[in-house]
């Protein structure tokens, strides 16, 4: 398999005043193959979001190297890497943050506009493509205050998919959401990764990792183990591969 | 960078009203005890011609309302013959008419820059303040009268302050002289005018008096002038500036109130979620417009404040120009109390402002809310505009416009404040424009032509007229040249009493002016009055009114047109009646050349002919007669660019510090979502553009219309005026200019998006 990010010696240090600093990610190394669907996991302030930030380029690293299909991107400049983000990576947040004064359907195909790859109308009937997909069609016309949170969580992920991403990134995704949301979410999740789309979330939910490949446990900014859980496929047992990863989780200090 | 602004335009808008209203304090004491130490007239007849003191005399002792009359003799003396300072040229191409008189004995004294009474002895000279001003003249410095035979060479002693003559406006000066130097000076001058001076018992008795001198046969052919009108022209100079720092100082309080709008409706914005909260947990509306209200009320405290206390330090920039001409005012303590009064003003103002706009607080309603904060933010409404539809290519320029239009209320505001700038830029300029374009002469009461020969008022007037008229016939550059006569008759006015009028006679078909009204007089029964006359007259077109000559003949006349004109009071009037020789006061004649003839050489070949009249090409005759009031439009032309690129650079920072900080979400999330810093900054560009293009037409409309009004109401003697606009300079090079600032200014600000800190959007 090919690799779509590699990451070698990853350092960020934050200076906190004149003298004082805090080492949050410490050398760390990290590769993900394309088609991959991994999991951070780790408990607060271990350095999770830090790392999902800086490889893929919305944070500059202190040292270290990023890859993105095989292009060191952590020395790009500004520019270069928002054209990256914009036509390679998808991202989901754990609020939908949606733009205010758009409604749902301009908020999603915006990216595409800015992309400029392909024509308007192509854009808008691959919004409503997704839209469908996600089951949120009939809200095309809507207000972003019209739609629930995880309806505008659908949203935000159709916006992350407009213009094709290679990956997929995921920052709580489902942390705003109740349970038949986050079940919803994950489902659509899974079915993208299924169809080819690499995927890199962070959560702190055992029940949303269950459904990755791989999930990696981190602390004190550093990678300290990997649980290789295998493909899910929609109908597996996903209480199983959870109770296997909470036992792992818990040896591992979680 | 907000609360600075904001700060500085408080402080600025304090600073010019208490300015203002020391002025009008200063300018009301000084005038008092100027006139009080001159024991200024209460009426003056100006004459020139033979006079029978005796006449008056008998006047005087049967008017019991007079308490005291004296005649002034001055001295014409001919610009061209007189030289001022080291000035190497002669007076010549002046329109100041300078005269030399005598201290007067009993009222009417001409006072030094101390306001004591001037005494000259031989050689020496006091000089009208406004020369010294004009020419920089000092204490000690020469003044010569060249002429034929005549050299006499003077010293400067004293700089005088005149009651009557001091205003700028007023374009007759007296300087004083020694007794001996005067009689000098007579003996070579035959120009003698007559000042017919009168002291009242009781100064409110004024217009009586002047009612009985005017049905009187005392002399009357010339201009009076009483008590009221010499405060007013002494008032007027000054009374400008109080008007022009008044109508800043409004400015910059409006811009202070837009300011304040601006932010006041940005922080409900952006508090929108917690005064829900609030408004949820109890607090009355009240409670919470009170937590917003403390920030402005300390603002505009400290500001006035601040403004009121400079004023009373640089106080003597302000009334300096009054101290020279008009001395010193009495300290009371209304000097303090009433500029503080004019502060209290602006602060009370912003006050009541800031309370209409944080009405805004009560119709927020706590459940709408707290719905907002499942999306983290306020309501924007999206209608309207459809990116999914959109017909603007550029999807940055697209949510530029978007976001003007969805709040249009707070952009509303900033393109008001562009409207301001770009009228304050052009109203002015305009007015320039205009009163410097050669059409304006028509404003004047005087057709286009090339060159305007003066003769004033002599024993030989008849005479010279026609000599030169037989010269201009004769000469073969001349394409067309009209004389026009001024004689003085007597009006019959609404009370039955009689007053003089001077109207023009002659041919005014060669020169034609544009009236507003009718048309001119083309026969002996009929007369066009100036604008000013029919409004005072109460007369209209096809009217009648009655005159009388100075034997006593009648003549029905009826209205045949009302024209503008500035000049004379912005009280003349054209007929084609026959006069008297005695009663002609003086002879204009206008004068066009065929093309090709230089008006310069022409000019001055006038000049050498006939040494004893005032030849003035019409371009100088417009530039004299308007001289001051251009330069110091110009002067106020380059202030106004100025302060308008300040105020549209200040609030553009202002505003697009506080869009920036309101917004650092939204640009946050258009970050990682990939859209590069450069094409928010578009978006950024486009909004304020917008805003200051709408502002900017919308401004330069104004300016052409509304702008057109004020000058109107400000020029005495014009009613109706249409502003000669310089497409060029209104509609591009103010325009770009703006343009280009304010694009630099967003540029500048918007450099600190990268800084802001835009990382992390997770929620805790």
């Amino acid at each position: 398999m090919k690799k779509i990010l590699e990451v070698k010696q990853l350092t960020k240090v934050v200076h906190l005043d004149k003298n004082n600093s805090s080492q949050i990610l410490k050398h760390i190394d990290l590769s993900i193959e394309q088609g991959e669907f991994v999991t951070i996991m780790g408990p607060s302030g271990s350095g999770k979001t830090t790392l999902l930030y800086s490889i893929s380029g919305m944070d500059k690293p202190t040292s270290g190297d990023v890859y993105f299909l095989g292009k060191k991107i952590s020395k790009m400049t500004e520019d270069h890497l928002s054209a990256i983000r914009l036509n390679y990576m998808g991202f989901v947040f754990q609020q939908s943050q949606l733009l205010k004064n758009l409604n749902i359907l301009d908020n999603i195909i915006l990216p595409g506009f800015m992309a400029k790859r392909e024509s308007r109308q192509v854009i808008v009937n691959r919004a409503l493509a997704l839209m469908s997909e996600t089951g949120i069609r009939q809200l095309k016309e809507h207000e972003i205050d019209q739609a629930s949170g995880g309806q505008l969580q659908r949203v935000a992920i159709c916006r992350a998919l407009i213009n094709d991403p290679e990956i997929l990134f995921g920052d709580e995704p489902t942390g705003a959401l109740n349970s038949k949301a986050t079940d919803d979410v994950m489902n659509i999740l899974v079915d993208l990764n299924l169809n080819g789309t690499t995927i890199l979330l962070v959560t702190h939910d055992a029940k949303v990792a269950a459904r990755s490949e791989r999930v990696l446990y981190m602390a004190d900014g550093a990678i300290k183990g990997e649980k290789v859980l295998g493909k899910y496929r929609q109908g597996d047992d996903v209480r199983a591969r959870e109770q296997l990863l909470v036992n792992w989780l818990t040896k591992m200090g979680f | 960078m907000i609360i600075t602004t904001l700060f500085v335009f408080i402080l600025l808008a304090t600073l010019l009203v208490s300015g203002a209203t020391q002025i009008m304090v200063t300018l009301f004491s000084s005038m008092d005890n100027l006139f009080i130490a001159a024991k200024a007239p209460h009426y003056v007849q100006m004459y020139a011609g033979d006079l029978n003191q005796a006449e008056i005399d008998t006047f005087t002792e049967e008017n019991p309302l007079v308490r005291n009359q004296q005649t002034v003799t001055m001295l014409g003396i001919n610009g061209a013959y007189l030289y001022l300072g080291d000035n190497e040229n002669s007076e010549a191409n002046s329109i100041i008419e300078n005269s030399f008189v005598k201290q007067n004995q009993e009222f009417d004294f001409l006072l030094d820059t101390n306001n004591h009474k001037i005494d000259v002895n031989d050689g020496e000279i006091g000089v009208p303040i406004y020369h010294m001003k004009e020419y920089g003249l000092e204490l000690g410095d020469k003044v010569q009268i060249v002429k034929n035979n005549l050299n006499m060479e003077f010293t400067i002693t004293a700089f005088v302050r005149d009651a009557q003559m001091n205003p700028a406006i007023v374009t007759s000066k007296r300087f004083v002289v020694n007794d001996n130097d005067w009689m000098t000076l007579q003996n070579h001058c035959s120009e003698e005018e007559y000042l017919i001076e009168f002291l009242l018992h009781d100064v409110n008795d004024v217009n009586e008096f002047e009612a009985l001198y005017q049905s009187s046969s005392l002399p009357q052919q010339g201009t009076a002038i009483n008590y009221t009108f010499y405060r007013v022209l002494n008032a007027l100079t000054d009374g400008v500036v109080v008007a022009v720092i008044m109508l800043i100082s409004v400015l910059l309080l409006a811009i202070a109130l837009l300011c304040i709008r601006l932010t006041l409706i940005a922080t409900i914005e952006e508090d929108y979620r917690e005064i829900g909260v609030m408004k949820a947990i109890g607090i009355s509306k009240r409670e919470i417009k009170r937590l917003y209200l403390a920030k402005y009320i300390i603002i505009s405290f400290t500001a006035s404040v601040c403004g009121y206390l400079i004023s009373l330090f640089i106080g003597h920039v302000f009334t300096a120009n009054i101290s020279l001409y008009l001395g010193s005012s009495n300290l009371t303590i209304w000097s303090n109390i009433i500029p503080f009064l004019g502060a209290l003003f602006v602060f009370g103002i912003i006050l009541l402002f800031c309370q209409v706009v944080l009405r805004k607080i009560s119709k927020i309603s706590p459940i709408d809310a707290l719905r907002q904060m499942m999306i983290n933010g306020n309501k924007y409404r999206s209608r309207g505009f459809k990116l999914s539809r959109c017909f603007v290519g550029n999807p940055n320029i697209f949510l530029g416009l978007k976001a003007v239009f969805s709040q249009f209320s707070l952009y509303g505001t900033l393109s008001v404040i562009f409207l301001v700038c770009v009228g304050l830029m052009n109203m002015p300029f305009n007015l320039l424009n205009t009163l410097t374009s050669p059409e304006f002469i028509t404003y004047m009461g005087a057709g286009r032509s090339d060159i305007r020969i003066d003769i004033q008022h002599r024993q030989d007037m008849d005479s010279v007229y026609r000599q030169i008229n037989q010269y201009l016939i004769e000469d073969q550059d001349i394409v067309n040249h009209t004389g026009l006569v001024t004689a003085a008759y007597r009006l019959e006015n609404a009370d039955g009493l009689h007053e003089t009028i001077k109207i023009e006679s002659g041919d005014f078909s060669i020169f034609p002016l544009e009236y507003l009204n009718g048309t001119a007089p083309d026969s002996v029964d009929q007369m066009a009055i100036s604008s000013l006359y029919a409004e005072e007259l109460d007369k209209k077109v096809g009217d009648e009114v009655t005159l009388l000559t100075n034997d006593d003949r009648s003549y029905t006349l009826s209205i045949s047109g009302i024209y503008q004109d500035i000049t004379n009071g912005g009280r003349t009037a054209k007929a084609q009646l026959p006069y008297q020789k005695e009663d002609i006061l003086w002879y204009v004649i206008n004068i066009e050349l065929a093309s090709g003839i230089s008006v310069a050489d022409k000019t001055m070949e006038y000049n050498r002919e006939f040494p004893e009249v005032k030849v003035t090409e019409m371009d100088e005759y417009l530039s004299q007669t308007l001289g001051g009031l251009v330069d110091q439009l110009a002067l106020i032309v380059k202030l106004a660019f100025g302060l308008a690129i300040i105020i549209a650079v200040l609030i553009t920072a202002m505003f697009c510090k506080m869009l920036l900080a309101k917004e650092s979400k939204q640009i946050g999330i258009m970050h990682h979502l990939g859209i590069p810093y450069r094409n928010i900054q578009v978006q950024y560009l486009t909004r304020i553009l917008t805003v200051l293009l709408l502002g900017t037409v919308l401004g330069v409309l104004s300016a052409m219309t509304l702008g057109q009004e004020l000058a109107v109401a400000l020029i005495t003697g014009i009613s109706k005026m249409e502003f000669i606009i310089d497409p060029f300079v209104s509609w591009f090079v103010y325009p770009v200019s703006l343009i280009l600032t304010v694009s630099i200014t967003i540029i500048w600000c918007s450099q600190s998006i990268p800084k802001r800190n835009l990382m992390p959007l997770r929620e805790e």
